[in-house]
């Protein structure tokens, strides 16, 4: 809520604290998004800096670790491929590139979904103690994911010039698809703070469930040909934005462009709801953290 | 007792009416009343159902089991420039209406009006990274704090200034010590120029030097500000204040402008800690009585005394054990539970006293004028053997004393000695005038 009130040619905004329910409790929120906006921004900046400051600060190898552990996956699976433990056609396109190009839109999603899984964890104490616009732990956080997908994204470089795949026009669209995972990794994610805030179960269980969802996603293998497995395997919205962008860059597979856009603008959508509901219920969540 | 003249008269910039806030003392119901509230809250058509007589009312809340009022029906207004006090026992809901204030969490009933830019004093050091240096952190905090990096550019050396820490700027603060990490964060956050201004008891760590420069320029901002204070410094109290509201259970007990009666309150509510006797036992406390000018208490009682009345404790000891002679002697302990008089003998040990013939002794100790602060004490008697080496019997909280002091002194003894005055008068002649 905001007033105004006259003081000395001076406008002092007006804050009313109520118990706060019902479509009140929305309006309020979107009003103060929009008004807090260029704090929230500016907060979100300088704590993204704090905190990879701070974590490089405090390790020897630094951004080598965001190259790591795809690389590792990476290595894993080449090795299990070529010595036949297991078999995994993806037609023409070399293999290790294969898995190279889908760990990394994989980890899109995945560095998303955690990103958005640790904003209560690290903000707990400053939430209970200062107040603050909320929204741009979630701005610190989508920085985070973008950090952390973006830079094992580079592996993609080399890989490609490795084995000789010149990028055509469709990789323009790369980007994009890489972007759509981003953002439905921050959707679900952040959709699940606040009930993970309360419960500790929720945090185990997604990440549970990323563990079986890098299998239930064509990662390691390709978008196989069978129709009922094809159609089961797009009801995971990571899915089509994986395989699509894949596609794009290296070739090979179909592509799969209007699931892709759906599930881009429905991510959107859900990002959208999720702020404002992280936004909504946060003096509640405050309340039982410290309680 | 602070001159708010230069401000205008009506402009109340805090208005509380009603407050109340409820907590629950199990955690996995809190959690789950926690869900319910998110779920609550979540439900746009809740409130218009209510209007029209569907579903549970959000405007009355009633208590869940193991629910209990953190704040209940709490009302107040402060105006620019006033200051209102807030005092009461761990628990008493003080920090917890802070936090509404401060739009942390949200009451379960009433409404708070707030006009104007809130600054708190609260948690000063909240958003420090441990591993970043001082300079990273203060632009860090004053990013929290809503300030822009120019504004911050701007303010930097006066910031490094007020918190003498500039040859540690470039040094983690995890190596800083507690006083510094609260100098560095008063010093950030008293940039702000609020109309409101929140705090709660920050200024107990840091150094006498700090202490006093962060009173100063608290004293300059109370004068611009309407100020809610937490503090268990009575003297702070005293000093700052012109209106003091106490707290327990949740709700208001006093709220007036005479400080010294809300503070006599407060004091005075405090819980007496338990009789306890503990020590070997070979001797008994029989009875125990004090004396004041006002009248007199017996064991487990509490006697009202002003400061310089004169006080006399008489005790009853008996020896359970063959015993022929012990030492004596009385703690006064304050309501923290430090000891500020100990009543002795002539060589600042026990008072050394022999049992009569049927094991029995009293025994009388004239203090004569207490010299304490106001407060709440507790006397123990502790009777040690000859050699100090042994408790033979050790009696905590005999008797209480509620002392009455009208002063704005925080200190646990007053005392007024003899005082002259010298000076030299116009015709050069040395005078030396002596007090009553």
């Amino acid at each position: 809520m905001s007033g105004g009130v006259q003081d000395n040619n001076r406008t002092l905004p007006v804050r009313v604290i109520t118990p706060h329910a019902g479509l009140e409790a929305f309006t309020d929120a979107i009003r103060s998004l929009v008004r807090d906006f260029p704090q929230s921004r500016a907060l979100a900046w300088r704590m993204l800096l704090r905190d990879t400051r701070a974590m490089y600060r405090q390790s020897l190898l630094g951004y080598v670790w965001l190259f790591l552990p795809p690389l590792a996956t990476v290595l894993v699976w080449v090795l299990l491929n070529s010595s036949s433990l297991v078999n995994i056609e993806v037609g023409t396109v070399p293999y290790p590139l294969f898995v190279i190009t889908g760990t990394v839109l994989w980890t899109a999603f995945n560095a998303s979904v955690m990103a958005m899984q640790e904003i209560m964890g690290s903000a707990r104490s400053m939430l209970s103690k200062v107040n603050f616009p909320h929204e741009a732990l979630i701005m610190t956080a989508f920085g985070k994911a973008l950090l952390n997908s973006v830079i094992p994204a580079l592996l993609l470089v080399p890989a490609l010039i490795v084995y000789g795949i010149p990028p055509g026009l469709p990789a323009l669209l790369f980007p994009l698809g890489f972007l759509t995972l981003l953002l439905l990794g921050c959707a679900l994610g952040l959709l699940f703070v606040p009930i993970g805030a309360l419960y500790g179960d929720v945090g185990r269980a997604i990440q549970m469930g990323l563990r079986f969802g890098f299998f239930v996603t064509p990662v390691i293998y390709a978008m196989p040909e069978s129709a009922l497995t094809r159609t089961l395997l797009l009801w995971n919205p990571v899915s089509a934005p994986l395989v699509s962008s894949r596609s794009w860059l290296i070739g090979g597979e179909s592509v799969f462009v209007w699931e892709t856009v759906l599930v881009g603008l429905i991510s959107i959508f859900l990002l959208a709801i999720a702020t404002l509901v992280f936004k909504v219920v946060m003096p509640h969540l405050i309340e039982r953290l410290n309680a | 007792m602070r001159n708010n003249a230069h401000n205008t008269d009506d402009e109340v910039l805090i208005r509380a009416e009603h407050v109340s806030k409820k907590f629950c003392r199990s955690l996995k119901r809190s959690l789950w009343y926690g869900a319910q509230d998110v779920a609550n809250s979540l439900m746009p058509w809740k409130r218009s159902l209510e209007r029209i007589g569907i579903g549970e009312k959000l405007g009355e809340p009633e208590l869940r089991p193991e629910e209990f009022w953190a704040v209940r029906d709490v009302s107040f207004e402060v105006r620019r420039g006033e200051c209102l006090g807030l005092i009461g026992h761990n628990g008493a809901g003080k920090s917890t209406l802070l936090k509404i204030l401060n739009s942390l969490i949200r009451p379960d009933s009433g409404r708070i009006t707030m006009k104007g830019r809130v600054g708190a004093l609260i948690e000063l050091s909240a958003g420090f990274n441990p591993i970043l240096t001082g300079r990273e952190n203060i632009y860090n905090q004053a990013a929290l704090l809503g300030f822009s990096k120019k504004e911050t550019d701007a303010n930097f050396d006066a910031i490094v200034d007020f918190a003498q820490l500039e040859p540690f700027l470039d040094m983690p603060v995890q190596n800083y010590s507690s006083g510094m990490r609260v100098k560095l964060g008063f010093a950030v956050s008293t940039q702000l120029e609020p109309d409101i201004l929140l705090i709660d008891e920050v200024l107990a760590v840091g150094d006498i030097g700090f202490r006093q420069k962060s009173l100063n320029k608290m004293a300059e901002l109370l004068d611009k500000c309407a100020v809610i204070f937490v503090t268990h410094s009575m003297p702070q109290i005293l000093r700052v204040c012109n209106e003091v509201m106490v707290l327990e259970n949740g709700k208001s007990l006093f709220k007036g402008a005479d400080i010294g009666a809300g503070v006599e309150r407060f004091i005075a509510h405090f819980d007496s800690v338990g009789q306890t006797v503990t020590g070997s036992g070979e001797v008994e406390v029989v009875g125990l009585t004090i004396w004041t000018v006002d009248g007199c208490a017996g064991l487990g009682e509490t006697v009202n005394v002003r400061y310089g009345d004169e006080v006399t404790i008489s005790i009853e000891v008996r020896a359970r054990e063959h015993l022929r002679a012990a030492k004596l002697h009385f703690v006064v302990w304050n309501s923290e539970l430090l000891p500020v008089l100990d009543v002795m003998g002539p060589d600042l040990t026990g008072f050394q006293f022999e049992f009569g013939h049927d094991g029995r002794s009293k025994l009388t100790a004239r203090i004569g004028e207490l010299f304490l602060g106001a407060g709440k004490y507790s006397v123990s008697a502790v009777i040690n053997s000859i050699d100090n080496k042994r408790v033979l019997c050790r009696f905590d909280s005999a008797v209480n004393l509620l002392v009455r002091a009208d002063s704005f002194s925080g200190a646990h003894a007053l005392h007024c000695p003899e005082w002259s005055i010298e000076s030299v008068s116009k015709e050069g002649q040395l005078t030396i005038e002596e007090n009553a």
